[in-house]
C-alpha cells in the first residue's frame, strides 16, 4: 500500500512538474510553508524531511506560475514545429524566402531552432526513457524493478 | 602486462596545473617505455569531454586506438554538488567495475586528491586484491597546515575520505623522497617507492638563435616590462607557504647599488587579490615601484624565454612535494637558490645553494653573494646543467614499470580474479544494479544510460553507422539522394571487412542517432535485427560515416556527435560541394550561413571525403581559413561517384506522354540537360542559347530533365508558357529514373552548362550512355571528363549557341570529341573506391 501511495506520489510529482514546471515550484514553496504537510508528503515520496521553511522560497504567485508555464510550453510546440517544418524541402523553398521580410521574427526563429550546440559543454547523460538506446533499456529494466522492489 | 591509467588529473580543470601536466607526462613515458608485451588503457572520465579531447590527442600515434576507454556516470559529482554523495557512490562502483572489466594487472591512480569541486572519482578501495592498485602521491601539504587547508569541515571530511582511499591502494609511488619518507611515516604498511618526476618537455635552455632575436623582447606578454636592467625570477602562488613575503623582504634590504641594479619579477598567476598583496608587500620593503615586474599567468613557452633569461632564479617556499619550478627553472640553464626545507633540497641538490626560508636576513646575504659574485654564479649555473639531468619521465616510468614487475604475477590465494563487464549476462547484470540501486533512486534513466554507454553492447560487431537522416525524413529525389540510395545499396551487401554496416538517422527535435529499423524494413526489406528506431548503442572503434546531406540536423545534433567523437568512434562525413559558401548568389539567402555552420561542425571530427578532387581542394582551402588549426590535422580524401542508373535503387514508372516526347526526341538533335532547375545550373542561358540557334535556322532540340529548384519562377515560367514547348523544347519535371535512361539513350549530346558544381553526376551519366558532352570548362569537369568532352567559356546566350553550332560542325565531320574517355565507373566501383579510402 505504502509503495503504491509513494509511486503515485512520484508520478504526479514528475509527470506535472515535466509539463508544469513553475506551477509545480510555486505549489512545491507554498506547501513548504508548512512543514508538517510537507513533511508528510515527503514522507510518502520518499524525500528527506525539511526542518523549518527555506528563507529564500516564496512562492511564485498562480498567475505568474500559469504564464510561465503557457509561455514555456507554447514555445516549445513552435520550436518544435519549426523544427520539423523547415526540414521539409518545400518549406525551405516557399517560406523561408517569404521570412526575410521579416528579420526579427527570422532571427529569433533561427536562433531558437538552428541554435547551434555548445561544444565544450559538460558532457551529460540522457535524460528521457525513450532516448535510451536498447542496451539502456534493458539495464533501465532492471534498475526500475529494483527501485519498485525496494520499496516493498 | 595490462596497465590502466586513471587520466582524470589531465581532464578536470586541474589539466592545465600541475596536476595535469603530471599525468600527461607520466603517462606518455608509460606508454613510450612500455614493452611490447605490455598493454595500456588510458582510462578517462566521461563527464569531462575537454579533457577527453586533449588526451586523444597528446596520445594519438603513441597508443593504438583501442587503447583509451571512457566510462560514464550520473552526475554532477562534485563533492561540493547538492546530494552528490549517492551520485558519487553510483560512480565509484562504475568506475571500479569498469577497471575490473579491463581485466588489468595494475591501475594506477595519477592523483587522488584534486579539489572538492571537482568531479574526480577514484575508490581504488573498490578493486580486487589481484590487481596491484597503484597511487601516486603528490603531497600532504594539507596535513601540515589544516587551519589553513583544512578549516572548512566539508573540505576536511572530503580531503580525509581520499586519505582513506591513498592508504587503500597497495602500492604508492612518490614524486620525492620527502614525500615518500612523510607517506611511510604516516601508512607504515604501505609499499612506498620514490620515483621522481620532470617537467613538460618545453623547459630546455634558450638557444643562441634565441637569444640574438632578442630573447625577453621577443616575449610578447612580456615585452616592454623590463627595462634591459638584469633581473632576478620568482614564479609561484602568494600564499604564505610559498614564502614570497621573505624574498621581498630580503630583495628590500639589499644594498641599494645592488638591488636596483636589479629587478624583481613575480610571476603570480592573474588573481587581481595576489598582486594587491605582493604589491603591499613591496611597499612595505621599500621596493621603488619600477624595480618590481608583476606577472599574470604565462604560457611554458613564456616561462621559458623568462627562466632562461634571469639573473637569478629564486625559490623561497617552506613546503613543498617536490618544487616543480626549481627544476623548470634549472631545466633552462638558470641560476638557482632554494630553500632548505622539505623535498626542495632533493631537487637543488647543492648545499651552498640552500637557504633558510625563514630567516630574511640570511636569504639577504644569499642573494647578495649570487647578484655580486660572477664565480658563484657560474657554479650555480653549471650545477643546473648537471642536476637537471638526474630527473626524466622515463627514468620515474621505468622505476614504476620495474616495481610492478617485480610483484607481477604473484598469485593472491584469497583474491577475487577481476569481473568482466556486468552486460556479459543478466545475472551478472542484475547483480550489479542491485549493488548500485541503494543510491539510484531517482536516477534510473541516467544510470542506465550511464552503464549502457560505459561498458558497451556485449557481442555486438564494430558497426558502420550509415546517416541516411535526409532520405529517411523524405526523398528529396536530388542527385544527393541517389548517391545515398546507391552507396547505402552496395554497403549493405557488401559490407566493409570488420564492419555491420547500420543505417541510421536523426531529426531535428529529439537528441542523437537512431538505428533506422523501420524506413529500411519497409523500403529495403533490410532487417537489422533491432526491433525498432532505438537510439544507437556505439562503442569505440565504430565508425560514422555522414553519407546523406543534413546541413541543418548535423549542426542540432553536434552533441550528440561530440559524444560519439569522445567515445572513440570515428567520424567521416561526404562533401558534396561548397556551393552554398562559394556561390551564395545561388541559394537561398541564409543557407550560406546553415553550409558554413554544417562545415564548422563536421571539420571538428575525423575527416571528410569529397565526391572530388576539386572539392577536396575548395574544403582545404576552406578549413586553412575557417577551421580552427588542429595538431593532428583534418583528413580531406576523395572518391568519384558512379553512373549506371539501373544500380543506384532506381525509381521507375512511365507518364503515356513518354513514348510520344522521346520518339520527337529521336526525330532531331538533341541536346539534353540533366539537374534541377536552378540559377546555377545555367538553364537560362541555354534556353536563350537554343532561342538564338532556333532562330538561326538550327533544327535542334532541348530537352531539360529537372524538377524545378528555387529562384527560377520567371525562368520556369519561360519555359511552361515557351511556344517551342511540346515542340523542339522539353521540360521533364520528377520523372522516374527509367524515364531518364531512355532520355539519356534519345539524345544526341549532353549540356552541362552549371556555373558551380561538385561533381555533375550527368556528365558520368551521359559518358555511359556513349553521349557526347558539351561541358562548362571548369576544373571539376576538366578532372571528370579530360580530353573526352567538348568545352566552353562565357556565360552569355551566344557563347553556348556558338559552341553548340560549332559540336555541331564537328560531329557532322565526325570529329566531335567522344566521352570514351571519360572514368565511368559504376555504382559499386564507386562505392569500393569509398570503402578503399576511407580509414576502416
Amino acid at each position: 500500500m505504502n509503495s503504491k501511495i509513494k509511486s503515485v506520489v512520484r508520478s504526479v510529482h514528475s509527470g506535472i512538474g515535466d509539463l508544469f514546471p513553475s506551477m509545480k515550484t510555486d505549489a512545491i514553496r507554498r506547501i513548504n510553508r508548512h512543514p508538517g504537510l510537507s513533511n508528510a508528503l515527503r514522507s510518502a515520496a520518499g524525500i528527506e524531511p525539511i526542518e523549518n521553511p527555506p528563507e529564500d522560497e516564496a512562492p511564485i504567485g498562480f498567475v505568474k506560475a500559469v504564464r510561465q508555464d503557457a509561455e514555456r510550453l507554447t514555445k516549445g510546440v513552435v520550436v518544435r514545429e519549426a523544427r520539423k517544418l523547415v526540414n521539409q524541402p518545400w518549406v525551405r523553398n516557399s517560406v523561408l524566402p517569404v521570412l526575410d521580410h521579416t528579420p526579427r521574427f527570422r532571427a529569433w526563429l533561427k536562433r531558437s531552432v538552428f541554435e547551434p550546440p555548445k561544444f565544450d559543454g559538460q558532457e551529460t547523460c540522457v535524460g528521457a526513457v525513450r532516448d535510451l538506446s536498447r542496451q539502456g533499456l534493458i539495464v533501465y529494466g532492471v534498475l526500475s524493478s529494483l527501485e519498485q522492489r525496494g520499496d516493498d | 602486462m595490462r596497465i590502466a591509467i586513471d587520466m582524470q588529473g589531465a581532464q578536470t580543470s586541474s589539466r592545465f596545473r600541475g596536476i595535469g601536466r603530471y599525468t600527461m607526462g607520466f603517462a606518455r613515458a608509460i606508454a613510450r617505455i612500455a614493452s611490447k608485451d605490455d598493454q595500456i588503457f588510458l582510462v578517462m572520465n566521461g563527464r569531462l569531454g575537454p579533457g577527453i579531447d586533449a588526451i586523444r590527442r597528446e596520445f594519438s600515434g603513441l597508443v593504438p586506438p583501442e587503447s583509451f576507454k571512457v566510462w560514464y556516470a550520473p552526475g554532477p559529482l562534485a563533492w561540493t554538488s547538492q546530494n552528490a554523495h549517492g551520485r558519487r557512490a553510483v560512480a565509484e562502483k562504475i568506475w571500479a567495475r569498469f577497471m575490473e572489466s579491463l581485466s588489468p594487472d595494475a591501475v594506477l591512480c595519477c592523483t587522488l586528491f584534486d579539489n572538492p569541486g571537482e568531479e574526480l572519482i577514484a575508490a581504488p578501495s573498490l578493486l580486487p586484491a589481484s590487481i596491484q592498485t597503484c597511487a601516486i602521491v603528490h603531497d600532504f601539504i594539507p596535513l601540515h597546515q589544516p587551519e589553513v587547508h583544512l578549516a572548512n569541515a566539508a573540505v576536511a571530511e572530503w580531503y580525509d575520505s581520499r586519505l582513506e582511499e591513498l592508504k587503500s591502494a597497495g602500492k604508492l609511488f612518490c614524486n620525492s623522497e620527502f614525500v615518500a619518507q612523510e607517506s611511510k611515516e604516516r601508512f607504515p604498511e604501505a609499499d612506498v617507492t620514490a620515483i621522481s618526476t620532470d617537467t613538460s618537455e618545453v623547459f630546455r635552455p634558450l638557444t643562441d638563435d634565441e637569444r640574438a632575436k632578442g630573447g625577453l623582447a621577443e616575449c610578447t606578454p612580456v615585452a616592454g616590462r623590463f627595462d634591459g636592467r638584469p633581473f632576478i625570477l620568482y614564479a609561484g602562488g602568494t600564499d604564505e607557504r610559498k614564502n614570497l613575503r621573505t624574498l621581498i623582504e630580503a630583495y628590500g634590504a639589499l644594498p641599494p647599488e645592488i638591488r636596483d641594479a636589479h629587478q624583481l619579477a613575480i610571476v603570480c598567476g592573474n588573481h587581481p587579490e595576489s598582486h594587491r598583496r605582493v604589491v603591499h608587500m613591496a611597499e612595505k620593503a621599500d621596493i621603488p615601484g619600477r624595480n618590481l615586474i608583476l606577472l599574470g599567468y604565462l604560457d611554458d613557452e613564456d616561462m621559458r624565454t623568462l627562466y632562461g633569461s634571469c639573473e637569478l632564479f629564486v625559490f623561497p617556499s617552506l613546503d613543498e612535494g617536490f618544487g616543480l619550478p626549481v627544476l623548470e627553472a634549472m631545466r633552462c640553464g638558470a641560476p638557482v637558490i632554494a630553500s632548505n626545507t622539505s623535498s626542495i633540497p632533493e631537487v637543488v641538490g647543492l648545499d651552498e645553494a640552500l637557504f633558510d626560508p625563514t630567516d630574511a636576513d640570511g636569504l639577504r646575504h644569499k642573494l647578495e653573494e649570487a647578484l655580486t659574485c660572477e664565480s658563484f654564479r657560474q657554479r650555480l649555473k653549471d650545477h643546473s646543467a648537471r642536476q637537471q639531468e638526474k630527473f626524466s619521465w622515463d627514468a620515474s616510468a621505468q622505476k614504476f614499470l620495474e616495481r610492478l614487475r617485480e610483484d607481477a604475477g604473484q598469485p593472491h590465494p584469497q583474491a577475487d580474479a577481476p569481473k568482466p563487464s556486468p552486460l556479459e549476462n543478466p545475472e551478472d547484470l542484475f547483480a550489479f544494479c542491485r549493488e548500485l540501486s541503494p543510491d539510484t533512486r531517482g536516477l534510473p534513466v541516467q544510470t542506465a544510460d550511464a552503464i549502457a554507454r560505459t561498458f558497451g553492447r556485449p557481442g555486438l560487431r564494430r558497426q558502420m553507422f550509415v546517416d541516411i537522416s535526409e532520405l529517411c525524413h523524405i526523398d528529396a529525389g536530388t542527385g544527393i539522394q541517389r548517391v545515398t540510395r546507391s552507396i547505402l545499396a552496395y554497403l549493405l551487401k557488401h559490407p566493409p571487412k570488420g564492419y555491420a554496416v547500420r543505417p541510421i538517422y536523426a531529426t531535428s527535435d529529439r537528441p542523437g542517432y537512431r538505428y533506422a529499423h523501420r524506413y529500411m524494413l519497409k523500403n529495403y526489406g533490410f532487417d537489422d535485427g533491432e526491433g525498432d528506431d532505438y537510439a544507437v548503442d556505439f562503442s569505440s572503434g565504430d565508425m560514422f560515416f555522414g553519407l546523406d546531406l543534413q546541413s541543418c540536423i548535423v549542426p542540432q545534433q553536434g552533441v550528440a556527435l561530440l559524444r560519439m567523437h569522445r567515445h572513440g568512434v570515428r567520424l567521416w562525413f561526404v562533401v558534396y560541394d561548397l556551393i552554398p559558401i562559394q556561390f551564395p548568389q545561388y541559394v537561398h539567402k541564409g543557407n550560406e550561413q546553415i553550409h558554413a555552420e554544417w562545415l564548422s561542425v563536421i571539420t571538428r571530427f575525423d575527416g571528410a571525403l569529397c565526391i572530388s578532387r576539386a572539392v577536396a581542394d575548395d574544403l582545404r582551402a576552406w578549413v586553412k581559413k575557417n577551421a580552427p588549426e588542429r595538431a593532428d590535422g583534418y583528413d580531406i580524401r576523395w572518391f568519384h561517384l558512379g553512373s549506371d542508373i539501373k544500380n543506384s535503387v532506381p525509381s521507375k514508372g512511365l507518364p503515356a506522354s513518354a513514348a510520344a516526347t522521346l520518339s520527337a526526341m529521336k526525330n532531331r538533335p538533341t541536346f539534353l540537360m540533366v539537374s534541377t532547375v536552378e540559377p546555377r545550373k545555367g538553364y537560362a542561358q541555354a534556353l536563350a542559347a537554343f532561342e538564338l540557334l532556333w532562330k538561326r535556322g538550327a533544327d535542334v532540340n532541348l530537352a531539360i530533365v529537372g524538377k524545378e529548384g528555387w529562384n527560377v519562377k520567371t525562368l520556369a515560367e519561360r519555359l511552361r508558357r515557351h511556344p517551342e514547348n511540346g515542340r523542339r523544347l522539353f521540360w521533364l519535371k520528377g520523372i522516374s529514373d527509367e524515364y531518364l535512361e531512355k532520355a539519356y539513350d534519345a539524345a544526341s549530346a549532353v549540356i552541362m552548362a552549371s556555373e558551380a558544381e561538385g561533381f555533375g553526376l550527368a556528365v558520368v551519366e551521359g559518358a555511359r550512355h556513349k553521349k557526347p558532352l558539351i561541358l562548362r570548362d571548369l576544373p571539376v569537369f576538366r578532372e571528370i571528363a579530360g580530353d573526352s568532352a567538348f568545352y566552353f567559356d562565357g556565360l552569355r546566350p551566344d557563347d553556348l549557341a556558338d559552341a553548340v553550332t560549332r559540336w555541331l560542325a564537328l560531329d557532322a565531320e565526325g570529329k566531335a570529341p567522344s566521352s570514351d574517355g571519360v572514368e565511368r565507373l559504376t555504382w559499386a566501383e564507386s562505392a569500393r573506391q569509398l570503402i578503399q579510402r576511407l580509414p576502416l
